[in-house]
């Protein structure tokens, strides 16, 4: 309950902020928009003379897009700036400010500060769901429904359990700014089936399976690629990964000497 | 020039300093190209080798024109750095090549040896065209690179007048990347996408170099092209200085 107020009170201040600057922030969603209407028109480029690639049609990977930005606008919201700055917080000393508040590092570390004006991408994510979903003729059920939230926030526990353990890279080295490149090449690889990379090889699904279980295994059940029992894949995954990547923050914070130190 | 030869110099210096940093940033532009390119071999349209041409060559001149100035520059102007240079008897502009150019030498070597890798894993052939073709593309090259510089110098520098740019750099990626032809070849575009597409600097800013070198322009339209080109950098030069002028009297930093 305590966190659910300080979350609640961040998010007041956050958006105190993002007003500050309102013609911007009322920009960055128009400009949301625009990237989806654009990553959709490109994307029905692909499929002009082919009606299939890979076995996906093209609702289906709009689908796949749709529940991307979903996860991705979310992923903004809440983590990535905070991230994404931890190795300049860890090099600057600054994480001292965080261990000395009584909330938890981790917490606070990450959900500071919050990009309210990603809320376009989610929005605009979940319009291409529906738009997608509507086209494909599928009905409200209650499984389409669990699938998409379960699917969503397993995506979203993982895609932060993965950028975590590499920002947590940072208590070890001088410095990460490739951190942005790296979540650059990873949203990029989301956003595509990754079946058409892995072409069902099975080293390269055990490889690529954190990736897989954000968006393409979700997509490939909701369109019955694959067996609805793989969401049970889902939660476990998912909550190895957040596991792992807490405890190895953990690890990784008992080497910290800040600046001062 | 000696200073100018000086900047590029620090640049790929303070590069060489964050080697993993850059290889990592280096990869990102590939993977997004790679994935593409996959895309359109799963389509089975076209030629397979014509795609693999196309971005073939989009990752090689798609870092040489490749510019990422305008966030620094806009937040150098939001938090009155730019003061200092604006003292300096070299232009702040020279100093945002430098840098540029420095650490795109630097990017190029850890591009050429993962050229070399998926030229073999895609059994890439060099396109045979005359060396008229070839005189064309690097002339198309070099002045892309400009183009595209410019253009983020510009973005960069609507800073004098928004407190916050990151919107307009937001609409200007999206815009480049539709138009430029980073994602998809303009020749694969609709056709009213591809009419609006030669109105546009984004096409002489990274898809012509690769129309050319694609043969999917006839010789005699190299040279009009090229005129057209060498049009746009001059205005989008012109367009630079004007604003930068403007800006500079606008411009107040903290502390003044």
């Amino acid at each position: 309950m305590k966190y659910l107020h300080l979350l609640i009170s961040l998010f007041r201040n956050n958006l105190a902020r993002d007003m500050e600057y309102r013609a911007n922030f009322f920009l960055m969603v128009i400009s949301q928009v625009l990237w989806v209407v654009v990553q959709l028109a490109l994307i029905s480029v692909f499929f002009t003379s082919s009606s299939t690639i890979h076995g996906w049609d093209i609702y289906q990977l709009f689908l796949l897009v749709g529940m991307y930005r979903c996860i991705d606008g979310l992923f903004h919201i809440f983590f990535y700036r905070n991230l994404l700055d931890f190795p300049e917080i860890i090099r600057t000393g600054d994480l001292d400010g965080f261990l000395t508040k009584p909330a938890g590092t981790l917490f606070l570390a990450s959900t500071r500060y919050q990009k309210l004006n990603e809320v376009g991408t989610t929005l605009t994510g979940a319009g291409v769901v529906i738009f997608s979903l509507f086209h494909l003729h599928y009905q409200l059920s209650l499984f389409l429904v669990g699938t998409l939230f379960i699917s969503l926030l397993a995506g979203l526990t993982t895609v932060y359990s993965v950028i975590l353990m590499f920002s947590s890279l940072s208590f070890f080295l001088t410095r990460m700014t490739a951190l942005e490149a790296f979540w650059d090449m990873l949203s990029k690889t989301l956003r595509v089936p990754l079946d058409l990379i892995t072409q069902g090889n099975s080293l390269a699904n055990a490889l690529l399976l954190p990736l897989l279980i954000v968006v393409t295994i979700p997509a490939q059940i909701i369109t019955q690629k694959i067996s609805g029992l793989f969401i049970f894949l889902e939660i476990p995954c998912a909550l190895v990964f957040f596991i792992l990547a807490v405890r190895f923050f953990n690890f990784s914070l008992r080497h910290y000497s800040s600046a001062s130190s | 020039m000696n200073k100018f030869i000086t900047y590029v110099t620090v640049s790929l210096k303070d590069t060489l300093v964050y080697r993993g940093d850059v290889a990592l940033y280096t990869g990102s532009g590939v993977v997004f190209t790679l994935i593409t390119l996959i895309l359109w071999l799963n389509t089975n349209t076209g030629s397979p080798q014509f795609y693999i041409q196309y971005y073939f060559f989009l990752l090689l001149v798609g870092l040489i024109c490749s510019s990422w100035n305008s966030i620094f520059i806009s937040r150098d102007i939001r938090f009155g750095r730019i003061s200092p240079f604006l003292v300096k008897p070299i232009p702040y502009i020279i100093h945002q090549a430098g840098n540029n150019i420095g650490e795109k030498l630097v990017k190029l070597v850890f591009l050429i040896p993962i050229l070399l890798a998926l030229g073999l894993f895609f059994r890439f052939t060099f396109p045979v065209v005359a060396p008229v073709v070839w005189l064309a593309f690097v002339i198309s090259v070099l002045f892309a690179a400009v183009i595209n510089f410019i253009l983020e110098f510009i973005v960069g520098i609507t800073a004098f007048w928004l407190d916050d740019s990151e919107a307009l750099r937001e609409i200007y990626g999206v815009t480049s990347l539709a138009f430029s032809g980073r994602f998809v070849p303009l020749v694969v575009l609709p056709l009213f996408f591809r009419k609006l597409a030669a109105f546009l600097p984004f096409r002489y800013s990274l898809s012509l170099p690769l129309e050319i070198i694609t043969k999917e322009l006839p010789v005699d339209q190299l040279f009009p092209l090229l005129v057209i080109q060498f049009g746009v950098l001059l205005a989008v030069i012109f367009l630079c200085r004007l604003l930068w002028q403007w800006g500079l009297v606008r411009y107040t930093a903290s502390g003044n």
